[in-house]
Protein backbone atom coordinates (compact mmCIF):
# COMPACT_ATOMS: atom_id res chain seq x y z
CA UNK A 1 0.00 0.00 0.00
CA UNK A 2 1.35 3.38 -0.99
CA UNK A 3 0.96 6.78 0.61
CA UNK A 4 -2.34 8.57 0.22
CA UNK A 5 -2.01 10.84 -2.84
CA UNK A 6 -2.13 14.50 -1.84
CA UNK A 7 -5.26 15.02 -4.00
CA UNK A 8 -7.13 12.53 -1.82
CA UNK A 9 -5.76 14.04 1.37
CA UNK A 10 -6.93 17.44 0.15
CA UNK A 11 -10.39 16.03 -0.60
CA UNK A 12 -10.70 14.73 2.95
CA UNK A 13 -9.61 18.05 4.42
CA UNK A 14 -12.01 19.93 2.16
CA UNK A 15 -14.88 17.77 3.36
CA UNK A 16 -13.83 18.07 7.01
CA UNK A 17 -12.25 21.50 7.55
CA UNK A 18 -11.20 20.65 11.10
CA UNK A 19 -9.47 17.47 10.05
CA UNK A 20 -5.72 17.56 10.72
CA UNK A 21 -2.89 15.86 8.87
CA UNK A 22 -2.07 14.07 12.12
CA UNK A 23 -5.45 12.33 12.14
CA UNK A 24 -5.17 11.36 8.48
CA UNK A 25 -1.63 10.11 9.12
CA UNK A 26 -2.82 8.04 12.06
CA UNK A 27 -5.60 6.51 9.96
CA UNK A 28 -3.14 5.72 7.20
CA UNK A 29 -0.62 4.27 9.63
CA UNK A 30 -3.25 1.94 11.09
CA UNK A 31 -4.29 0.88 7.60
CA UNK A 32 -0.69 0.30 6.52
CA UNK A 33 0.05 -1.72 9.65
CA UNK A 34 -3.05 -3.81 9.07
CA UNK A 35 -2.14 -4.51 5.44
CA UNK A 36 1.35 -5.65 6.45
CA UNK A 37 -0.01 -8.25 8.87
CA UNK A 38 0.00 -11.89 7.84
CA UNK A 39 -3.68 -12.69 7.17
CA UNK A 40 -2.98 -16.32 8.02
CA UNK A 41 -1.47 -15.87 11.46
CA UNK A 42 -2.23 -12.35 12.67
CA UNK A 43 -6.02 -12.16 12.57
CA UNK A 44 -6.21 -10.79 16.12
CA UNK A 45 -3.83 -7.94 15.32
CA UNK A 46 -5.73 -7.18 12.10
CA UNK A 47 -9.00 -7.03 14.06
CA UNK A 48 -7.45 -4.73 16.69
CA UNK A 49 -6.05 -2.35 14.07
CA UNK A 50 -9.33 -2.36 12.13
CA UNK A 51 -11.26 -1.58 15.28
CA UNK A 52 -9.08 1.39 16.16
CA UNK A 53 -9.16 2.70 12.60
CA UNK A 54 -12.95 2.29 12.33
CA UNK A 55 -13.46 4.28 15.53
CA UNK A 56 -11.17 7.02 14.30
CA UNK A 57 -12.98 7.25 10.97
CA UNK A 58 -16.41 7.21 12.57
CA UNK A 59 -15.40 10.03 14.89
CA UNK A 60 -13.38 12.23 12.55
CA UNK A 61 -14.43 11.56 8.95
CA UNK A 62 -17.51 9.36 8.69
CA UNK A 63 -17.70 9.72 4.90
CA UNK A 64 -14.04 8.73 4.54
CA UNK A 65 -14.40 5.94 1.96
CA UNK A 66 -17.05 7.78 -0.04
CA UNK A 67 -14.89 10.91 -0.31
CA UNK A 68 -11.81 8.96 -1.32
CA UNK A 69 -13.74 7.04 -3.96
CA UNK A 70 -15.10 10.19 -5.52
CA UNK A 71 -11.75 11.97 -5.41
CA UNK A 72 -9.91 9.06 -6.93
CA UNK A 73 -12.51 8.76 -9.68
CA UNK A 74 -11.90 12.43 -10.50
CA UNK A 75 -8.14 12.16 -10.57
CA UNK A 76 -8.00 8.80 -12.26
CA UNK A 77 -6.95 9.76 -15.68
CA UNK A 78 -8.18 7.56 -18.39
CA UNK A 79 -5.04 5.63 -19.17
CA UNK A 80 -4.27 6.38 -22.80
CA UNK A 81 -4.09 3.27 -24.87
CA UNK A 82 -0.46 3.00 -25.85
CA UNK A 83 -1.39 1.75 -29.25
CA UNK A 84 1.49 -0.01 -30.90
CA UNK A 85 3.04 2.14 -33.60
CA UNK A 86 2.49 0.23 -36.80
CA UNK A 87 4.05 1.00 -40.19
CA UNK A 88 2.66 -0.82 -43.18
CA UNK A 89 4.38 -1.20 -46.55
CA UNK A 90 2.26 -2.79 -49.26
CA UNK A 91 3.97 -5.02 -51.76
CA UNK A 92 3.34 -4.71 -55.45
CA UNK A 93 1.53 -7.71 -56.90
CA UNK A 94 3.78 -9.76 -59.20
CA UNK A 95 3.71 -8.71 -62.87
CA UNK B 1 27.55 -35.98 -50.67
CA UNK B 2 25.56 -32.94 -51.82
CA UNK B 3 23.70 -30.46 -49.68
CA UNK B 4 20.50 -28.54 -50.23
CA UNK B 5 19.46 -25.82 -47.81
CA UNK B 6 16.04 -24.17 -47.90
CA UNK B 7 12.39 -24.64 -47.08
CA UNK B 8 10.37 -27.79 -47.71
CA UNK B 9 7.86 -26.96 -50.44
CA UNK B 10 6.21 -30.33 -50.89
CA UNK B 11 6.26 -33.61 -49.05
CA UNK B 12 4.50 -36.82 -49.88
CA UNK B 13 4.60 -40.58 -49.30
CA UNK B 14 5.00 -42.86 -52.29
CA UNK B 15 4.88 -46.42 -51.10
CA UNK B 16 7.66 -46.79 -48.54
CA UNK B 17 9.35 -43.61 -49.65
CA UNK B 18 9.06 -40.01 -48.42
CA UNK B 19 9.67 -37.50 -51.19
CA UNK B 20 10.39 -33.87 -50.32
CA UNK B 21 11.02 -30.88 -52.52
CA UNK B 22 13.43 -28.34 -51.09
CA UNK B 23 13.40 -24.84 -52.46
CA UNK B 24 16.46 -22.65 -52.05
CA UNK B 25 16.09 -19.77 -54.51
CA UNK B 26 17.72 -18.87 -56.82
CA UNK B 27 18.72 -22.52 -57.17
CA UNK B 28 16.24 -24.91 -58.74
CA UNK B 29 13.96 -26.89 -56.46
CA UNK B 30 15.53 -30.20 -55.48
CA UNK B 31 13.48 -33.37 -54.98
CA UNK B 32 15.06 -35.72 -52.50
CA UNK B 33 13.78 -38.79 -50.70
CA UNK B 34 13.99 -41.14 -47.74
CA UNK B 35 13.36 -44.79 -48.53
CA UNK B 36 12.23 -47.24 -45.82
CA UNK B 37 13.55 -50.62 -46.96
CA UNK B 38 12.71 -54.08 -45.67
CA UNK B 39 16.41 -54.76 -45.20
CA UNK B 40 16.86 -51.72 -42.94
CA UNK B 41 17.61 -52.64 -39.35
CA UNK B 42 15.72 -51.07 -36.48
CA UNK B 43 18.23 -48.27 -35.70
CA UNK B 44 18.29 -47.27 -39.36
CA UNK B 45 14.49 -47.23 -39.59
CA UNK B 46 14.31 -45.14 -36.45
CA UNK B 47 16.83 -42.65 -37.82
CA UNK B 48 14.87 -42.37 -41.07
CA UNK B 49 11.62 -41.87 -39.17
CA UNK B 50 13.19 -39.00 -37.22
CA UNK B 51 14.42 -37.40 -40.46
CA UNK B 52 10.97 -37.77 -42.03
CA UNK B 53 9.38 -36.16 -38.96
CA UNK B 54 11.81 -33.26 -39.22
CA UNK B 55 10.90 -32.77 -42.87
CA UNK B 56 7.18 -32.74 -42.00
CA UNK B 57 7.74 -30.28 -39.12
CA UNK B 58 9.81 -28.04 -41.38
CA UNK B 59 7.12 -28.22 -44.08
CA UNK B 60 4.39 -27.18 -41.62
CA UNK B 61 6.38 -24.47 -39.84
CA UNK B 62 8.24 -23.09 -42.83
CA UNK B 63 11.54 -23.43 -41.00
CA UNK B 64 14.51 -23.92 -43.34
CA UNK B 65 16.40 -27.19 -43.23
CA UNK B 66 19.64 -28.54 -44.53
CA UNK B 67 19.40 -31.92 -46.27
CA UNK B 68 22.47 -33.92 -47.21
CA UNK B 69 21.92 -36.56 -49.85
CA UNK B 70 23.93 -39.04 -51.91
CA UNK B 71 24.33 -39.23 -55.66
CA UNK B 72 20.93 -40.99 -55.90
CA UNK B 73 19.33 -37.99 -54.12
CA UNK B 74 18.57 -40.15 -51.13
CA UNK B 75 18.69 -38.16 -47.88
CA UNK B 76 21.26 -39.28 -45.35
CA UNK B 77 21.08 -36.34 -42.91
CA UNK B 78 18.59 -33.58 -42.06
CA UNK B 79 19.44 -30.55 -39.93
CA UNK B 80 17.04 -27.88 -38.75
CA UNK B 81 18.90 -24.61 -38.51
CA UNK B 82 18.93 -22.55 -35.34
CA UNK B 83 17.39 -19.08 -35.17
CA UNK B 84 18.77 -16.20 -33.14
CA UNK B 85 15.28 -15.21 -31.97
CA UNK B 86 12.41 -17.26 -30.63
CA UNK B 87 8.76 -16.22 -30.81
CA UNK B 88 7.00 -17.12 -27.54
CA UNK B 89 3.67 -18.85 -28.13
CA UNK B 90 1.22 -18.46 -30.98
CA UNK B 91 0.70 -15.16 -32.84
CA UNK B 92 -2.92 -14.13 -32.23
CA UNK B 93 -4.48 -10.79 -33.06
CA UNK B 94 -5.13 -8.85 -29.85
CA UNK B 95 -3.17 -11.25 -27.65
CA UNK B 96 0.17 -10.59 -25.98
CA UNK B 97 3.12 -11.27 -28.23
CA UNK B 98 6.74 -11.62 -27.25
CA UNK B 99 9.97 -12.73 -28.85
CA UNK B 100 13.04 -13.97 -27.01
CA UNK B 101 16.61 -13.43 -28.15
CA UNK B 102 20.09 -12.41 -27.09
CA UNK B 103 21.57 -8.90 -26.98
CA UNK B 104 18.49 -7.35 -28.57
CA UNK B 105 19.21 -3.64 -29.12
CA UNK B 106 16.86 -1.11 -27.50
CA UNK B 107 15.88 0.53 -30.80
CA UNK B 108 14.54 -2.66 -32.29
CA UNK B 109 11.29 -2.98 -34.24
CA UNK B 110 9.32 -6.14 -34.93
CA UNK B 111 8.84 -6.79 -38.64
CA UNK B 112 6.12 -9.08 -39.98
CA UNK B 113 6.62 -9.91 -43.63
CA UNK B 114 3.91 -11.59 -45.72
CA UNK B 115 3.11 -11.99 -49.40
CA UNK B 116 1.07 -8.80 -49.47
CA UNK B 117 2.73 -6.40 -47.06
CA UNK B 118 5.40 -5.70 -44.51
CA UNK B 119 4.20 -4.55 -41.10
CA UNK B 120 6.73 -3.00 -38.71
CA UNK B 121 5.69 -2.55 -35.07
CA UNK B 122 7.44 -0.76 -32.19
CA UNK B 123 7.52 -3.05 -29.14
CA UNK B 124 5.89 -1.85 -25.91
CA UNK B 125 8.91 -3.02 -23.94
CA UNK B 126 12.41 -4.10 -24.90
CA UNK B 127 14.95 -5.96 -22.81
CA UNK B 128 18.17 -7.50 -24.16
CA UNK B 129 16.58 -10.95 -24.03
CA UNK B 130 12.97 -10.18 -24.97
CA UNK B 131 10.56 -7.80 -26.66
CA UNK B 132 6.92 -7.48 -25.62
CA UNK B 133 3.81 -6.36 -27.46
CA UNK B 134 0.73 -5.56 -25.38
CA UNK B 135 -1.43 -6.79 -28.22
CA UNK B 136 -0.56 -8.15 -31.66
CA UNK B 137 -1.88 -5.54 -34.12
CA UNK B 138 -4.75 -6.59 -36.34
CA UNK B 139 -3.01 -4.99 -39.32
CA UNK B 140 -0.74 -8.02 -39.57
CA UNK B 141 -2.24 -10.32 -42.21
CA UNK B 142 -3.64 -13.64 -41.07
CA UNK B 143 -1.75 -16.74 -42.11
CA UNK B 144 1.89 -17.20 -42.91
CA UNK B 145 4.24 -14.33 -42.06
CA UNK B 146 7.94 -14.21 -41.44
CA UNK B 147 8.84 -12.31 -38.29
CA UNK B 148 12.19 -10.71 -37.55
CA UNK B 149 13.65 -8.04 -35.30
CA UNK B 150 15.34 -5.10 -36.95
CA UNK B 151 17.34 -2.18 -35.61
CA UNK B 152 19.69 0.35 -37.15
CA UNK B 153 22.69 -1.95 -36.84
CA UNK B 154 21.27 -5.44 -36.53
CA UNK B 155 18.68 -7.72 -38.05
CA UNK B 156 17.69 -11.09 -36.63
CA UNK B 157 17.04 -14.28 -38.55
CA UNK B 158 13.58 -14.38 -40.14
CA UNK B 159 11.29 -16.91 -38.45
CA UNK B 160 8.13 -18.22 -40.16
CA UNK B 161 4.98 -17.90 -38.04
CA UNK B 162 1.26 -18.35 -38.61
CA UNK B 163 -0.90 -15.42 -37.46
CA UNK B 164 -4.36 -16.33 -36.15
CA UNK B 165 -7.49 -14.27 -35.64
CA UNK B 166 -8.09 -15.51 -32.12
CA UNK B 167 -9.41 -15.92 -29.57
CA UNK B 168 -6.54 -14.87 -27.28
CA UNK B 169 -5.15 -17.59 -25.05
CA UNK B 170 -6.49 -18.09 -21.53
CA UNK B 171 -3.09 -18.90 -20.06
CA UNK B 172 -0.02 -17.65 -21.84
CA UNK B 173 3.69 -17.62 -21.23
CA UNK B 174 5.02 -14.14 -21.88
CA UNK B 175 8.61 -15.14 -21.33
CA UNK B 176 9.77 -18.62 -20.46
CA UNK B 177 12.61 -17.69 -18.11
CA UNK B 178 15.47 -20.02 -17.33
CA UNK B 179 15.05 -23.50 -18.88
CA UNK B 180 14.79 -25.37 -15.59
CA UNK B 181 12.28 -26.88 -13.24
CA UNK B 182 10.31 -24.06 -11.60
CA UNK B 183 12.17 -20.95 -12.69
CA UNK B 184 11.37 -17.89 -10.58
CA UNK B 185 7.92 -16.96 -11.86
CA UNK B 186 5.83 -13.81 -11.80
CA UNK B 187 2.19 -14.34 -12.76
CA UNK B 188 -0.26 -11.72 -13.95
CA UNK B 189 -3.85 -12.79 -13.40
CA UNK B 190 -7.07 -11.04 -14.33
CA UNK B 191 -9.26 -11.29 -11.24
CA UNK B 192 -12.41 -13.32 -11.92
CA UNK B 193 -14.27 -12.25 -8.78
CA UNK B 194 -14.26 -9.87 -5.83
CA UNK B 195 -15.27 -10.79 -2.29
CA UNK B 196 -17.23 -7.79 -1.05
CA UNK B 197 -17.23 -6.41 2.47
CA UNK B 198 -20.57 -8.16 2.97
CA UNK B 199 -18.99 -11.49 2.06
CA UNK B 200 -20.67 -11.81 -1.35
CA UNK B 201 -18.84 -12.66 -4.54
CA UNK B 202 -19.28 -10.43 -7.58
CA UNK B 203 -17.75 -10.60 -11.06
CA UNK B 204 -14.76 -8.31 -11.39
CA UNK B 205 -15.41 -5.80 -14.22
CA UNK B 206 -11.84 -6.32 -15.44
CA UNK B 207 -13.06 -9.53 -17.05
CA UNK B 208 -15.00 -7.43 -19.56
CA UNK B 209 -11.98 -5.36 -20.57
CA UNK B 210 -9.21 -7.63 -21.74
CA UNK B 211 -7.42 -4.88 -23.67
CA UNK B 212 -7.01 -2.85 -20.50
CA UNK B 213 -5.86 -5.89 -18.58
CA UNK B 214 -3.13 -6.32 -21.17
CA UNK B 215 -2.01 -2.72 -20.78
CA UNK B 216 -1.95 -2.96 -16.99
CA UNK B 217 0.00 -6.20 -17.17
CA UNK B 218 2.67 -4.73 -19.41
CA UNK B 219 2.79 -1.70 -17.09
CA UNK B 220 3.62 -4.09 -14.25
CA UNK B 221 6.42 -5.73 -16.21
CA UNK B 222 7.70 -2.34 -17.37
CA UNK B 223 7.76 -1.10 -13.78
CA UNK B 224 9.72 -4.15 -12.62
CA UNK B 225 12.25 -4.27 -15.45
CA UNK B 226 12.82 -0.87 -17.01
CA UNK B 227 12.85 1.83 -14.31
CA UNK B 228 15.78 3.19 -12.28
CA UNK B 229 15.54 0.41 -9.69
CA UNK B 230 17.54 -2.42 -11.27
CA UNK B 231 17.02 -5.10 -8.60
CA UNK B 232 15.44 -7.53 -11.03
CA UNK B 233 17.55 -6.73 -14.05
CA UNK B 234 21.01 -6.50 -12.47
CA UNK B 235 23.40 -8.65 -14.52
CA UNK B 236 20.46 -9.32 -16.88
CA UNK B 237 18.89 -11.45 -14.15
CA UNK B 238 15.48 -10.99 -15.64
CA UNK B 239 16.48 -13.54 -18.31
CA UNK B 240 15.87 -16.07 -15.56
CA UNK B 241 12.38 -14.86 -14.65
CA UNK B 242 9.35 -16.53 -16.15
CA UNK B 243 6.34 -14.27 -16.80
CA UNK B 244 2.90 -15.77 -17.34
CA UNK B 245 -0.58 -14.33 -17.85
CA UNK B 246 -3.98 -15.82 -17.02
CA UNK B 247 -7.21 -14.29 -18.26
CA UNK B 248 -10.06 -16.78 -17.93
CA UNK B 249 -13.37 -15.17 -18.85
CA UNK B 250 -15.25 -18.43 -18.34
CA UNK B 251 -15.04 -18.37 -14.55
CA UNK B 252 -17.84 -17.35 -12.23
CA UNK B 253 -17.33 -15.29 -9.09
CA UNK B 254 -17.17 -17.60 -6.11
CA UNK B 255 -15.03 -18.64 -3.17
CA UNK B 256 -12.62 -20.58 -5.38
CA UNK B 257 -12.21 -18.03 -8.15
CA UNK B 258 -12.19 -14.68 -6.35
CA UNK B 259 -8.59 -13.52 -6.00
CA UNK B 260 -9.30 -10.13 -4.39
CA UNK B 261 -11.35 -8.81 -1.51
CA UNK B 262 -12.55 -5.40 -0.40
CA UNK B 263 -11.21 -4.13 2.92
CA UNK B 264 -13.88 -2.51 5.10
CA UNK B 265 -13.67 1.20 5.97
CA UNK B 266 -11.12 1.80 3.25
CA UNK B 267 -10.69 1.88 -0.51
CA UNK B 268 -8.19 -0.98 -0.39
CA UNK B 269 -8.47 -4.10 -2.51
CA UNK B 270 -6.49 -6.93 -0.92
CA UNK B 271 -5.27 -10.16 -2.51
CA UNK B 272 -6.97 -13.37 -1.38
CA UNK B 273 -3.57 -14.95 -1.20
CA UNK B 274 -4.82 -18.26 0.18
CA UNK B 275 -6.63 -18.94 -3.12
CA UNK B 276 -3.75 -18.25 -5.47
CA UNK B 277 -1.91 -21.54 -5.48
CA UNK B 278 -5.00 -23.62 -6.29
CA UNK B 279 -6.08 -21.08 -8.90
CA UNK B 280 -2.74 -21.24 -10.70
CA UNK B 281 -2.65 -25.04 -10.51
CA UNK B 282 -5.73 -25.22 -12.76
CA UNK B 283 -3.57 -23.83 -15.54
CA UNK B 284 -0.62 -26.07 -14.64
CA UNK B 285 1.13 -22.98 -13.32
CA UNK B 286 3.03 -22.07 -10.18
CA UNK B 287 4.36 -18.67 -9.22
CA UNK B 288 6.52 -16.92 -6.69
CA UNK B 289 4.66 -13.61 -7.10
CA UNK B 290 1.14 -12.98 -8.41
CA UNK B 291 -0.18 -9.63 -9.57
CA UNK B 292 -3.97 -9.75 -9.37
CA UNK B 293 -5.27 -7.20 -11.87
CA UNK B 294 -8.70 -5.92 -10.87
CA UNK B 295 -11.18 -3.12 -11.47
CA UNK B 296 -13.37 -1.47 -8.85
CA UNK B 297 -15.04 1.90 -8.53
CA UNK B 298 -15.12 1.70 -4.73
CA UNK B 299 -11.94 -0.18 -3.74
CA UNK B 300 -9.29 0.91 -6.18
CA UNK B 301 -6.21 1.19 -3.97
CA UNK B 302 -3.52 -1.45 -4.39
CA UNK B 303 -2.05 -3.58 -1.61
CA UNK B 304 0.13 -6.64 -1.17
CA UNK B 305 0.68 -9.71 0.94
CA UNK B 306 4.16 -11.05 1.57
CA UNK B 307 5.35 -14.51 0.66
CA UNK B 308 5.27 -17.42 3.08
CA UNK B 309 8.12 -19.73 2.17
CA UNK B 310 8.21 -23.41 3.00
CA UNK B 311 10.29 -24.25 6.00
CA UNK B 312 13.91 -24.99 5.16
CA UNK B 313 13.54 -28.58 6.32
CA UNK B 314 10.87 -29.11 3.63
CA UNK B 315 12.36 -27.66 0.47
CA UNK B 316 15.67 -26.07 1.44
CA UNK B 317 16.94 -22.55 1.78
CA UNK B 318 19.98 -20.31 2.11
CA UNK B 319 20.85 -19.14 5.61
CA UNK B 320 21.64 -15.50 6.41
CA UNK B 321 22.31 -13.52 9.53
CA UNK B 322 20.71 -10.20 10.44
CA UNK B 323 22.16 -8.52 13.51
CA UNK B 324 23.69 -11.86 14.46
CA UNK B 325 20.41 -13.80 14.30
CA UNK B 326 20.10 -16.60 11.74
CA UNK B 327 17.23 -16.60 9.25
CA UNK B 328 16.63 -18.31 5.91
CA UNK B 329 15.90 -17.33 2.34
CA UNK B 330 13.49 -20.16 1.45
CA UNK B 331 13.66 -21.65 -2.02
CA UNK B 332 9.96 -22.26 -2.65
CA UNK B 333 6.83 -20.40 -1.53
CA UNK B 334 4.13 -22.21 0.40
CA UNK B 335 1.94 -19.19 -0.32
CA UNK B 336 3.14 -16.91 -3.13
CA UNK B 337 3.59 -13.22 -2.54
CA UNK B 338 0.82 -11.20 -4.14
CA UNK B 339 -0.33 -7.72 -4.97
CA UNK B 340 -3.56 -6.32 -6.29
CA UNK B 341 -3.12 -3.92 -9.18
CA UNK B 342 -5.89 -1.70 -10.45
CA UNK B 343 -6.42 -1.97 -14.17
CA UNK B 344 -6.34 1.83 -14.22
CA UNK B 345 -2.65 2.13 -13.27
CA UNK B 346 -0.71 4.37 -15.59
CA UNK B 347 1.64 3.27 -18.31
CA UNK B 348 4.70 4.31 -16.31
CA UNK B 349 4.39 3.93 -12.58
CA UNK B 350 6.35 2.56 -9.65
CA UNK B 351 3.24 1.21 -7.90
CA UNK B 352 3.87 -2.38 -9.10
CA UNK B 353 7.47 -2.29 -7.88
CA UNK B 354 6.49 -0.81 -4.51
CA UNK B 355 3.98 -3.62 -4.00
CA UNK B 356 6.50 -6.16 -5.28
CA UNK B 357 8.77 -4.95 -2.48
CA UNK B 358 6.19 -6.16 0.05
CA UNK B 359 5.12 -9.25 -1.88
CA UNK B 360 8.61 -10.63 -2.45
CA UNK B 361 9.54 -10.33 1.22
CA UNK B 362 8.72 -13.11 3.67
CA UNK B 363 6.32 -13.02 6.61
CA UNK B 364 8.59 -15.29 8.65
CA UNK B 365 12.11 -14.40 7.51
CA UNK B 366 11.97 -10.66 6.90
CA UNK B 367 9.24 -8.26 5.91
CA UNK B 368 9.86 -5.18 3.82
CA UNK B 369 7.69 -2.49 5.35
CA UNK B 370 6.28 0.86 4.32
CA UNK B 371 8.54 3.67 5.44
CA UNK B 372 6.12 6.58 5.21
CA UNK B 373 4.70 6.07 8.70
CA UNK B 374 6.02 5.53 12.19
CA UNK B 375 4.32 2.18 12.81
CA UNK B 376 6.04 -0.10 15.24
CA UNK B 377 5.83 -3.87 15.04
CA UNK B 378 7.15 -6.90 16.81
CA UNK B 379 7.58 -8.80 13.53
CA UNK B 380 11.01 -9.01 11.89
CA UNK B 381 11.38 -6.07 9.48
CA UNK B 382 14.33 -5.72 7.13
CA UNK B 383 14.12 -2.01 6.36
CA UNK B 384 12.77 -0.32 9.49
CA UNK B 385 13.92 0.07 13.09
CA UNK B 386 12.83 2.07 16.07
CA UNK B 387 14.56 4.17 18.71
CA UNK B 388 13.38 4.16 22.30
CA UNK B 389 12.73 7.93 22.15
CA UNK B 390 12.33 10.23 19.18
CA UNK B 391 15.02 12.43 20.76
CA UNK B 392 17.56 9.60 20.67
CA UNK B 393 20.14 9.95 17.91
CA UNK B 394 19.78 7.76 14.85
CA UNK B 395 22.45 5.05 15.12
CA UNK B 396 25.18 5.31 12.47
CA UNK B 397 24.89 1.60 11.67
CA UNK B 398 21.39 0.45 10.80
CA UNK B 399 22.04 -3.30 10.78
CA UNK B 400 24.66 -5.95 10.19
CA UNK B 401 23.62 -8.25 7.37
CA UNK B 402 25.74 -11.34 6.71
CA UNK B 403 28.62 -9.71 8.57
CA UNK B 404 28.49 -6.42 6.68
CA UNK B 405 27.50 -3.18 8.41
CA UNK B 406 24.87 -1.12 6.58
CA UNK B 407 24.58 2.57 7.57
CA UNK B 408 21.38 4.31 8.54
CA UNK B 409 19.77 7.11 6.58
CA UNK B 410 20.16 10.13 8.87
CA UNK B 411 17.85 12.40 6.85
CA UNK B 412 15.11 10.10 5.55
CA UNK B 413 15.60 10.56 1.80
CA UNK B 414 15.85 14.31 2.20
CA UNK B 415 12.16 14.29 3.21
CA UNK B 416 13.26 14.46 6.85
CA UNK B 417 12.05 12.40 9.82
CA UNK B 418 9.14 14.13 11.59
CA UNK B 419 10.34 15.17 15.06
CA UNK B 420 8.02 12.78 16.86
CA UNK B 421 9.06 9.69 14.87
CA UNK B 422 11.04 6.95 16.53
CA UNK B 423 11.48 4.89 13.37
CA UNK B 424 14.47 5.19 11.05
CA UNK B 425 15.64 3.62 7.80
CA UNK B 426 18.74 2.23 6.06
CA UNK B 427 20.93 4.38 3.84
CA UNK B 428 19.67 4.97 0.32
CA UNK B 429 21.39 3.96 -2.92
CA UNK B 430 20.40 7.28 -4.50
CA UNK B 431 20.02 9.83 -1.68
CA UNK B 432 18.63 12.42 -4.07
CA UNK B 433 15.41 10.41 -4.51
CA UNK B 434 13.06 9.07 -1.82
CA UNK B 435 13.04 5.39 -0.96
CA UNK B 436 10.73 3.30 -3.14
CA UNK B 437 9.10 1.95 0.02
CA UNK B 438 8.61 5.47 1.42
CA UNK B 439 6.57 8.41 0.12
CA UNK B 440 8.51 8.13 -3.13
CA UNK B 441 6.28 10.60 -4.91
CA UNK B 442 7.26 13.29 -2.43
CA UNK B 443 10.73 14.03 -3.84
CA UNK B 444 11.96 16.71 -6.18
CA UNK B 445 12.65 14.35 -9.09
CA UNK B 446 10.51 11.92 -11.04
CA UNK B 447 9.12 9.12 -8.88
CA UNK B 448 10.37 6.73 -11.57
CA UNK B 449 13.92 7.38 -10.30
CA UNK B 450 13.22 6.09 -6.80
CA UNK B 451 15.13 3.07 -5.61
CA UNK B 452 15.42 0.82 -2.59
CA UNK B 453 17.89 1.37 0.22
CA UNK B 454 21.26 -0.39 0.21
CA UNK B 455 20.37 -2.98 2.83
CA UNK B 456 17.04 -4.01 1.32
CA UNK B 457 18.67 -4.19 -2.10
CA UNK B 458 21.43 -6.47 -0.79
CA UNK B 459 18.94 -8.62 1.13
CA UNK B 460 16.60 -8.95 -1.87
CA UNK B 461 19.56 -9.72 -4.14
CA UNK B 462 20.52 -12.67 -1.95
CA UNK B 463 16.92 -13.77 -1.52
CA UNK B 464 16.29 -13.73 -5.26
CA UNK B 465 19.62 -15.46 -5.97
CA UNK B 466 18.62 -18.24 -3.59
CA UNK B 467 15.35 -18.67 -5.46
CA UNK B 468 16.88 -18.35 -8.94
CA UNK B 469 19.42 -21.06 -8.12
CA UNK B 470 17.02 -23.46 -6.40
Amino acid sequence: METLPHELRAALKAAYPNLTDAIIDRTEALLSARMLCDPETEQDEIARLDRERRELIRKEMPRYAEILQAARARMEESVPAERAKVRITLKKPPG
Amino acid sequence: MATSTGTVQLISWIGDTVVATIAAPPLADRAVFIAFRSVDREPTLHCKAVMANLLVSAFISGYPIEARYNSNWEIEQVTVGAFDISPVGPAIHGDFYSIGGVDIPPDVEIVFDSDTMTVAVDPDMVRPHCVFLTALPSEIPLGRNVVSLRSANWTSNPVPIDVNAGPPQTARTLYSGWPKHRPYTIALAANPGIETIEGDFVIDPVMADRARYHRASVSCVRSLLTMAEDLLRQNDWDRQIRFISIFDATLSANEDNALAQEVADSTIMAPRNHRLEAFLARYDAQADIVFVVFRSDTHNRESATATTDYATSTTGGTAFTYDGVEHVHGYYPRTPGSATMSVTIGNRTMTPFHEFGHAASDYNNGRVRDLYDDNTTSSFAINKKWRAQSSDPIPAIFATYNGVDFPSDPTRDGLGYPPDWVSYHPELITPENPNLMDNYRGGQNSSLLSRLDRLTYAWFTDRLRAKFNR
